[in-house]
């Protein structure tokens, strides 16, 4: 019986409603310690000396490190520009400069105040256009140029000393577009949009437990997205081989991007050396929310050349990604952003100039659609203004401007299972789009608004993954693979239950631990169900076939007429047989071995890509696939208080094929959520000194189930048209969801009440002022 | 440090002692010293939802109270729901619904659907709503809790 494609119900489900899950914050070692941070208080000051000796003769401190405890080394993910505790400059408020390790974390925190940190306030600078000046007011890395680096960015005569990312497009001739569109009686459409800036805020915050064995090897348990990239994190910051590090992953309460690094573990792991007993550090929500990487603004300036029929045929777009004290796992963001500038359309001339730059605020992270869901809120909205100057229907519109299956986007990638039209005419008519919305009575105003979105996954990558067959036939299916909660370990426990005809209970995962489950890169880009999915099925044929060949001569068949289902392996088209114990022989005092070797399948998915030349963003294909999607609100606009109510939602995404139809619908209303709280409320604000005024869940607002519309309103669709990659055809759907969500929302308001708000969120503030200078122009604010 | 205090009280209708510092919170009594870990701690200022237990019949934020109130108190916990081999009818409906994903706020979620159903076995969706509005999950979308919370109600009355 299959399983795969069923709503199989959560492996991890019944630990989950029982409380008895165990998460890095729920373990305890025995004489385990509690670990605090002392925060820098300023954006940007130089730091002349740190006086610890107070806080070390309080009782109950274990151990307290500064900077002067770590190898000096610095870290980052493709620009090495970071300590672990701030060297000797402070590059934004919050920094860590030093740790307390002690019997309480009571005790620990008190400790954290008694160190006296001497500093030299700077200058702080915060705006990013100031940041990406040739000669700034404030520069944050006076030593970039020494910094190793694995990434080459894009040729510039000089570079603004701010600037850690830049990269181009080039594609077609964009002077003639633009000649084209002013000659043709076409349109130039240009307009500025900002996204802002939104923390995961995941219920889980960050936390570790580290503790080190007599042999010199360290233990790090850490609800991460990669064991593995945590692994070679912690070895690098500790100066350790990788093979002295075993990261276990328990776990985890929720990610979205932002448990990538493993900042809070390596500086727990140097404190429990220090004091020679296990450390948990869990960071309290103020400090996750202000202090962990965050996703951070974009600016996007976009002109559009569009012929009077509303064909697209030019773009140009400068971006700037407004990043914070260090480059962080926003690196590839203004490259990965550009991805939506051809999104789905066909585009003759693309030409961007995308970059990033250091000001003292929060690091920027990855959160979600990493940069394809603040892209798609200027594209997205300007299809809208596009339709509407051009007198489209904005769902035509964007249909007339698709590609088709095969060809290839403005930046080579090849549009294959090419879904987008599916996703958006299956999502206009779910939400009615031929009908207008009914009018209200004064002062609410309804309205509908939909966007397409793509999220691309990247390239390259690899996933591995083992399978081992016990004598009663059930499988041990051995992956680094994390479930965050989008459901990883249930489809592939499903997986493995297909592939060898076995019913779900009889399939055991062994969860990521990197002393026992192999490489795999990553659970993040919407990846684990294509790559580690395939991995998967490749491991149990390789099981298989080892079962094959071992049951050949029992059989006395050729083990390709052989077929393994069900714990049995049987002759093709006879009714000769035997089961899969009978591969196990009995050994005295010890129950039953292997026969020959233990049968353990072992398999490498791996992808490859050829990166894109950054000075023209053209290449072969950049990534591993392409993920498509739409989504339609329906909101409701009070336009005396700005209050902006979601009434209908729809989701349709593509997922190729369904693996777990249920799990589909969560990434639908959860993706959705999450995507409504980034459109209308969530926003970390700062205060003049660059510190975040609103850090914790009643200042930083994230939906409650009120703010959602009723289950009536919130409709999931699930597209799937197959990939040729993916495991029976499957794309991953964790972050498409996102992506068309605020574009989608806010050509709903400008529907119901005729404003363009241009930059997130769109809150109630900026919808009252918004109508105000609609009424008293006479027009709308925008298009 | 501060004398500990003794408490004498019932959890998941057990009798229990225990002793505690008068600063600690329920939800640090609870996890640390019963070691009692399904409730989380989300936010540790009542703004979350993921320390929800019943005390004496009412939905509390564990968080917001502390360890010493307990004394001759009746509390229920996420442990107590199950019996063994045989889960609480909200959880299995919040197992069938799908209404979970990475889970950490389900407990606290649980509690507070069982306290909403103790009170009102048939709610409707905007009660139900309502009375959830203090527990927050960033997972899933809400909308699977919300049907989880309508199935147990139908098993349960
Ligand atoms: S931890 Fe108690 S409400 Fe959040
Ligand atoms: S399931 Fe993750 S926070 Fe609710």
């Amino acid at each position: 019986m299959a399983v795969v494609g069923t709503s199989t119900k959560r492996i991890d489900g019944i630990e989950k409603v029982t409380g008895t899950a165990e998460f890095t914050t729920d373990i305890v070692l025995p004489r385990m310690i509690h670990a605090k941070l002392k925060r820098s208080p300023y954006a940007h000051a130089k730091i002349l000396g740190i006086d610890t000796s107070k806080a070390e003769q309080m009782p109950g401190v274990r151990a307290v490190i500064t900077a002067a405890d770590l190898p000096d080394v610095r870290l980052g993910v493709l620009t090495l520009d970071e300590h672990l505790l701030a060297h000797d400059k402070t590059r934004l408020v919050g920094e860590p400069v030093a740790a307390v390790a002690a019997d309480t974390p009571e005790i620990a925190r008190a400790a954290c105040e008694q160190i006296e940190v001497e500093y030299e306030e700077l200058a702080p600078l915060f705006d990013p256009e100031e940041a990406i000046k040739l000669d700034p007011p404030v520069v944050l890395h006076e030593e970039y140029e020494e910094y190793e680096k694995l990434l080459e960015i894009a040729e510039m005569d000089e570079r603004p000393p701010n600037l850690w990312q830049a990269y181009r497009i080039r594609h077609g001739d964009i002077d003639d577009a633009f000649k084209k569109a002013e000659d043709e009686g076409g349109y130039i459409i240009e307009n500025r949009y900002a996204t802002g800036y939104v923390h995961t805020a995941c219920m889980e915050p960050h936390g570790a437990v580290a503790q080190w064995s007599s042999d010199g090897s360290l233990t790090l348990w850490a609800g991460g997205q990669s064991p593995y990239i945590a692994r070679d994190g912690l070895a690098k910051a500790l100066d350790l081989s990788p093979s002295k590090v075993r990261v276990i992953v328990p776990f985890v309460g929720g990610a979205f991007g932002g448990k990538l690094t493993v900042k809070e573990g390596a500086i727990a792991a140097s404190l429990a050396h220090k004091a020679g007993r296990p450390v948990k550090i869990i960071l309290t929500r103020a400090e996750d929310l202000a202090a962990t990487a965050a996703r951070t603004p974009f600016i996007f300036d976009i002109k559009d050349a569009v012929t009077k029929d509303g064909i697209l045929i030019g773009r140009k777009v400068t971006s700037i990604l407004w990043g914070g004290g260090y480059s962080g796992e926003g690196i590839l963001k203004p490259i990965f952003s550009t991805h939506l500038y051809p999104g789905s359309y066909r585009l003759a001339a693309l030409w961007v100039d995308s970059y990033g730059v250091y000001t003292n605020r929060v690091s920027g992270g990855a959160l979600r659609g990493y940069g394809c869901a603040e892209s798609a809120w200027a594209v997205e909205t300007q299809m809208d203004i596009i339709a509407r100057k051009c007198d489209i229907d904005a769902v035509e519109l964007r249909i007339n401007n698709l590609l088709t299956e095969g060809e290839r986007t403005a930046i080579t990638m090849p549009a294959h299972a090419f879904s987008a039209h599916e996703c958006l005419t299956k999502c206009a008519d779910a939400i009615e789009w031929e009908t207008p919305s009914e009018s209200l009575e004064s002062p609410w105003y309804r309205g509908k608004g939909i966007a397409l979105g793509n999220k691309y996954s990247f390239a390259p990558t690899a996933s591995s993954t083992e399978l081992k067959v016990h004598e009663d036939a059930s499988c041990e299916l051995r992956t680094s693979a994390v479930d965050l909660g989008q459901g990883a370990y249930t489809i592939l426990t499903q997986i493995v239950a297909d592939e060898f005809g076995i019913e779900i209970d009889q399939v055991k995962l062994v969860t990521p631990d990197t002393a026992i489950t192999p490489f795999d890169h990553v659970a993040g880009s919407s990846r684990q169900t294509f790559h580690t999915g395939n991995a998967t099925r490749m491991a149990c044929d390789d099981a298989k076939r080892q079962i094959r060949e071992l049951a050949a001569s029992k059989l006395e068949a050729d083990p390709d007429d052989l077929e393994v289902s069900g714990g049995r392996i049987s002759v093709k088209g006879s009714s000769k047989s035997i089961e899969v114990e009978d591969l196990f022989v009995v050994e005295m005092l010890a129950g039953k071995r292997p026969a020959v070797d233990e049968i353990i399948g072992k398999a490498t998915w791996e992808v490859t890509a050829s990166p894109h030349d950054p000075n023209t963003g053209q290449g072969e294909e950049p990534m591993a696939y392409m993920g498509h999607g739409a989504q339609a609100a329906e909101v409701e606009v009070n336009v005396e208080t700005g209050q902006v109510r979601i009434r209908r939602f729809v989701s349709a995404i593509d997922v190729g094929k369904a693996m777990n139809p249920q799990g589909v619908e969560m990434q639908n209303y959860g993706g959705g959520c999450m995507g409504i709280g980034i459109a209308l409320h969530e926003d970390m604000c700062f205060d003049a000194n660059g510190e975040m005024t609103n850090a914790s869940l009643m200042d930083y607002k994230i939906p409650s189930i009120v703010e959602m519309p009723l289950n009536e309103y919130m409709e999931s669709i699930i597209v799937e048209v197959p990939h040729q990659h993916g495991p029976y055809g499957a794309k991953g759907a964790g972050e498409i969801v996102v992506v068309p969500t605020s574009p989608a929302i806010g050509n709903a308001i400008y529907d119901a009440i005729g404003v363009r708000i241009w930059d997130q969120p769109l809150t109630p503030e900026k919808v009252v002022k918004a109508w105000k200078e609609k009424q008293a122009s006479g027009n709308g604010s925008g298009s | 440090m501060p004398k500990k205090v003794h408490v004498q009280t019932t959890i998941n209708g057990e009798a229990v002692e225990y002793l505690c510092e008068p600063r600690q919170s329920l939800l640090e009594v609870l996890r640390d010293v019963l070691h009692l870990t399904g409730a989380k701690e989300g936010c540790n200022n009542g703004n979350c939802g993921a320390c929800s237990v019943i005390l004496d019949g009412r939905l509390v934020n564990s968080c917001l109270v502390l360890g010493a109130e307990l004394e001759g108190k009746s509390l229920e916990t996420i442990e107590g729901l199950a019996e063994p081999e045989q889960l609480h009818p909200i959880q299995d409906a919040f197992l069938e619904n799908a209404a979970l994903q990475c889970g950490i706020c389900t407990p606290g979620f649980i509690m507070a659907a069982k306290a909403l159903l103790d009170q009102n076995p048939n709610p409707t969706e905007h009660e139900i709503r309502y009375w959830l509005a203090g527990n927050l999950c960033r997972c899933t979308g809400y909308d699977k809790i919300v049907r989880a919370v309508q199935d147990a109600a139908q098993t349960t009355s």
